[in-house]
């Protein structure tokens, strides 16, 4: 069965005495490391500061990671978001991750799990609990539309990852694209074995120690974008309105 | 020490090229040097041959037209401006004084092999990201080259760290490409650690407070002070000791002060306990997050003649350079169980020179009760603001207690700062100004702008506070003078005013223009006034009987 770990700021988390960013939400049983684990990949840089008219559009961080649990690399998929103020007035960040048994991976792929239906949560509210676990399963939905502009890149990514998968790609974009059914799309251009190999962030700033992330989407004008540009990776630049750039 | 070396193939012959030579072009493909040497030898080169970058220009070329020089591909313009001496006298004269130059280091760097330390070097030197004491000659160094990659501590991504068995003739290491390096890094963590704490040992200065109770606008509206202050009044500059790690104070104070529309509602956002504030590094199997140091520098300027003076002249500052070390912890990093393994982000309490434990007045019941009586400040309101502050402070004290072995029958022996913060709400309760800072001109000055702190002051302002503290929390006192031996309270707002409620998002946040901070920059000003020994201060006036509890009363 899955785990789950929901991270916010609260005035009250399931830790004793916790309060500001904290779990607030968690399968029981989980072991602490993961719990530790999982809290150290929520971080999040909103690119508009709250209370600003752009505040919403900050960037949903979708994020397949493999982690270390034990002697296995078990996939997680996390959703970390801006999500206005917490209890102090300042600005906040919802974090969700879910931690899978390899035989809840569904065929379609950590993208398409992640739009299916139920699978990840975009907000919390309630008293600090310890959750049951849940099945998880990936239910195939009507696939979001994709813009014409968008159709063609996804392919030169699954292009890159089939030739390399262990050289990193880089998409960089505008904030107010939604890259996930973009990258949902690469994957599905995959082999069924590839599919859960990729990792990916639709919002990446760092590399998180010990973890692998092969697709890396970075916004525009960030010190990301421009670490990005002189890295040595695949290259997608959707700002320029061009495709690869080499 | 080329991580991502195993797995990469020539983009030509796909040979593997393990941990052998290889150039790499700007698209980032390796080349083994039998291909390069063929993509070299045709001239011209194709259309769409790829290109490579001078080492030292970075200008992209062909492959043909660049030179190999010492291992690092230079474009012709590169070499010609290094071989081709406009005038050849001058180009005589200074090459004979290159070689006096290199004699004599050499000469130095032999003694050196043989003898004592250099002087202006620590014989040991303090982490200011993981706090290991280790000796100078085990510092690493950072590889340049862009082919020097992956660090097992850092990650694959990450320039390699190395200890150099070559050095040019400037000191300056070389790395397995031959690249001169500047930059060093702790041999345990593997993050950067500035020359500057090499030959001076960091001052540490511990902020500690509940999450929510202002720290992060403390430390912008302090470091935005000291700026400012130190040089004005103190001939001191404060400087960034390292502006990448100070990156975020930065943003802070510009998000302040220096901001584009001073009209529109700003405010820090809330500290995070991942991201940008903190390294994550692996030691063996673990994770460990580390809180990124914000570095200063305090380095004396000469000062006019002091009123004794005969002459008239400037004084040379003779006084040394000093580094200060803060950190922006999150409040939550200091709740009861929040210290482990992968996290030992707040150890550095137990290096500080001085700790700072900031009270925010708002977050206690009884106070901020008292204060809704005659104040409209939106902290005030709502219900879920409330927090016993005084177990922050006994967790600190316990940690302290268990990272320097201190016994439990004994008091800590650096002083404890108790700022109160938000002053601009509950100043009223106190019979002290805070419209001036605590400053007084120097009288060995006269007619400059130069001061002293005003540590009377602050002592009898001090005693106000604990006062008022003792009315609304004595816990908070029982618990500070529990810990400490030396303890002074200090008011202090950052923002010298309350922020305002945005309506229809909920936040808070103040305008720019509207910012006046208040004793902001007080706590690091007495710190270095009475323990620092680096600002002058003013005489306290004889006591006539030592207390029982030294806290400034």
């Amino acid at each position: 069965m899955s785990w789950e770990l929901y991270y916010t700021s609260a005035n009250r988390g399931l830790r004793p005495h916790s309060r500001g960013f904290c779990t607030v939400a968690r399968t029981d049983g989980m072991p602490s490391a993961v719990v530790e684990r999982l809290e150290s990949l929520s971080s999040y840089q909103p690119i508009y500061p709250g209370g600003s008219a752009l505040a919403d559009r900050n960037p949903v961080a979708w994020s397949h990671w493999k982690i270390p649990v034990g002697s296995r690399n078990r996939s997680v998929l996390s959703r970390v978001a801006f999500v206005g103020s917490d209890y102090t007035g300042r600005p906040s960040k919802f974090a969700h991750h879910v931690l899978l048994e390899p035989a809840e991976q569904a065929q379609m792929g950590p993208a398409g799990m992640m739009l299916s239906e139920g699978v990840m949560r975009s907000t919390w509210e309630g008293e600090p609990t310890l959750l049951e676990s849940r099945p998880l399963e990936g239910t195939a939905t009507a696939d979001p539309p994709i813009a014409s502009d968008n159709r063609a890149w996804p392919a030169r990514l699954a292009e890159a990852f089939r030739e390399e998968p262990e050289r990193p790609a880089y998409v960089i974009y505008e904030p107010q694209i939604d890259l996930l059914p973009m990258l949902n799309a690469a994957i599905q251009l995959l082999p069924l074995p590839a599919r859960w190999q990729v990792t990916f962030s639709t919002y990446f700033t760092d590399l998180p120690a010990g973890l692998n992330c092969a697709w890396r989407c970075v916004v525009a004008g960030t010190p990301a974008a421009a670490a990005a540009r002189g890295a040595m990776g695949f290259l997608i630049d959707l700002t320029a309105n061009s495709h690869p750039a080499h | 020490m080329n991580g991502t070396d195993a797995r990469r193939t020539c983009r030509m012959c796909r040979t593997e090229l393990g941990s052998g030579r290889f150039r790499t072009d700007v698209e980032g493909q390796a080349w083994c040097e039998d291909c390069f040497g063929d993509l070299r030898a045709q001239q011209p080169a194709d259309e769409d041959a790829p290109h490579f970058r001078c080492g030292i220009c970075g200008a992209e070329h062909a492959a043909h037209e660049l030179r190999d020089l010492a291992g690092q591909l230079t474009c012709e313009s590169c070499v010609s401006r290094q071989s081709s001496p406009q005038n050849p006298e001058s180009a005589k004269d200074s090459q004979a004084a290159a070689d006096t130059n290199a004699a004599e280091e050499a000469r130095q760097i032999v003694a050196g092999l043989k003898g004592q330390l250099p002087e202006n070097l620590l014989s040991k030197v303090i982490c200011p990201h993981c706090w290991l004491s280790f000796d100078p000659q085990e510092v690493l160094w950072v590889a340049q080259h862009a082919e020097m990659v992956g660090d097992p501590v850092l990650g694959p991504e990450a320039a390699a760290r190395f200890l150099p068995s070559r050095f040019n003739a400037a000191g300056e290491a070389l790395d397995g490409r031959d690249m001169p390096c500047q930059i060093l890094a702790c041999p345990r963590c593997h993050l950067t650690v500035p020359k500057a704490l090499i030959e001076t040992p960091p001052m540490f200065v511990s902020l500690i407070g509940a999450p929510a109770s202002g720290k992060s606008h403390l430390l912008a509206s302090m470091t935005w002070q000291l700026r400012r202050l130190l040089s004005e009044r103190f001939s001191i500059v404060f400087n960034d000791a390292d502006a990448l790690s100070n990156l975020s104070i930065h943003r802070y104070e510009e998000t302040l002060f220096v901001s584009g529309d001073a009209d529109r509602l700003v405010s820090i956002r809330k500290t995070e306990l991942q991201g940008e504030l903190y390294d994550q590094i692996r030691l063996g199997q673990q994770i460990v997050s580390l809180p990124r140091p914000f570095l200063f520098t305090l380095r004396p300027q000469a000062k006019p003649a002091p009123k004794s003076s005969t002459n008239g002249n400037s004084t040379i500052a003779d006084d040394p350079l000093r580094v200060m070390c803060l950190y922006d912890n999150a409040g939550e990093h200091f709740q009861p169980g929040m210290d482990s393994a992968s996290a030992p982000g707040t150890q550095h309490m137990a290096r500080s020179k001085a700790l700072m434990f900031l009270f925010d007045p708002t977050q206690h019941p009884g106070f901020r009760e008292h204060c809704r009586s005659f104040s409209a400040d939106p902290q005030l309101y709502g219900s879920a603001r409330t927090l016993r502050q005084e177990t922050i402070l006994t967790e600190a004290a316990s940690r302290v207690r268990r990272y320097t072995g201190l016994s439990p029958q004994r008091k800590h022996d650096r002083p404890l700062l108790v700022v109160v913060s938000k002053a601009d709400i509950w100043g009223k309760l106190l019979d002290a100004t805070l419209e001036t800072e605590p400053l007084l001109p120097d009288p060995a000055y006269p007619g400059t702008n130069l001061a002293l702190v005003d540590v009377a002051r602050m002592n009898k302002t001090s005693a106000a506070v604990r006062a008022l503290l003792m009315k609304f929390t004595p816990e908070l006192v029982a618990a500070a003078e529990d810990f400490c031996r030396t303890i002074i309270y200090i008011p202090a707002s950052a923002l010298g005013r309350g922020p305002e409620l945005q309506e229809e998002t909920g936040m808070l946040g103040i305008r720019p223009r509207d910012i006046r901070p208040k004793w902001a920059a007080a706590p690091i000003l007495y710190f270095l006034a009475k323990w620092g020994g680096v600002l002058p201060a003013t005489r306290p006036p004889a006591r006539a009987a030592k207390p029982a509890v030294q806290s400034v009363r």
